[in-house]
């Protein structure tokens, strides 16, 4: 992970690497729960209220942006938390317009597994543009690259 | 107040974190704008609709991850404003701070735009 690097002030080879291990560690760690818990909370809100779209609201909870920006702002600094933010709304607005295309597909297809399908491919192209759109615009106006983008 | 089996709540505790574990590291290793893509992976979306079939079958399944989607739309919608809103104030108030002010953003965003268009149906 390139963008932590900064913080490590070590001369010797393994001890850089060692630290770049511990962080994506506890980066798929940190990811791995936040995800399971929103996963298992919008099941028991399923059962719980009969209204599906109030656990669907839920289920968009932005945790693993959280925990992104938990482990840039704890092994990096604000700057880089802040860039993390911003770089993740474009891959926001890929995940809702691939959340339209399920639900139009899901209303005139009529099928499950179709519409799963063509929402994802839909997904691919919409983050491709999204992502091509940040990098362009941000290297005009500030002349800086945007990180990778995590949610 | 249904009954609710610890087995099925642990089993999508591993599906969604291993969806989003499976994602973060397709998106480490392709690296570059792949990465970027792969990084944008709606893992916790997808996993939550494949739970629903393990729920569901047939026309029920379909209504039923049309009312989830609904719900997610909105949810999705108020985190575009919520990762704006949160690299701005991380800037201003500190990555803590400027994190719960936007997850409470969030909070309150959500279910104003869910009653909007929706109206809690």
């Amino acid at each position: 992970m390139k963008i932590f690097d900064n913080r490590v002030k070590t001369e010797n080879w393994t001890d850089h690497k060692m630290h770049i291990i511990k962080v994506d560690f506890w980066d798929l760690c940190l990811r791995f729960i936040f995800g399971g818990a929103i996963v298992a909370g919008c099941f028991i809100l399923l059962r719980l209220i009969p209204s599906k779209s109030i656990a669907g609201v839920f289920a968009a909870f932005p945790a693993i942006l959280a925990a992104s920006i938990i482990m840039a702002g704890h092994f990096g600094n604000s700057k880089q938390a802040s860039d993390i933010a911003l770089g993740a709304s474009a891959g926001m607005m890929a995940c809702t317009i691939c959340v339209l295309t399920a639900i139009f597909c899901v209303e005139h297809l009529k099928s499950w597994s179709l519409s799963i399908i063509i929402a994802l491919s839909i997904w691919f192209f919409s983050a491709y543009v999204a992502n091509y759109l940040t990098n362009t615009f941000l290297e005009k106006k500030k002349g800086k690259k945007i990180p990778e983008t995590r949610f | 107040m249904p009954n609710i089996d610890l087995f099925p709540v642990f089993l999508r505790f591993l599906l969604g974190g291993s969806a989003v574990a499976v994602s973060t590291l397709a998106a480490k290793n392709s690296g570059g704008r792949l990465g970027g893509i792969f990084g944008a992976f709606p893992a916790v979306y997808l996993a939550t609709v494949l739970g629903l079939s393990m729920d569901y079958k047939g026309s029920d399944l379909l209504l039923a991850s049309e009312q989830l989607s609904k719900g997610s739309l909105v949810g999705m919608v108020a985190d575009v404003f919520c990762a704006l809103a949160a690299s701005y104030m991380i800037l201003r108030y500190g990555w803590k701070q400027g994190l719960v002010y936007a997850l409470l953003l969030w909070a309150m965003i959500a279910p104003l735009i869910s009653f909007i268009w929706l109206g809690f149906r």
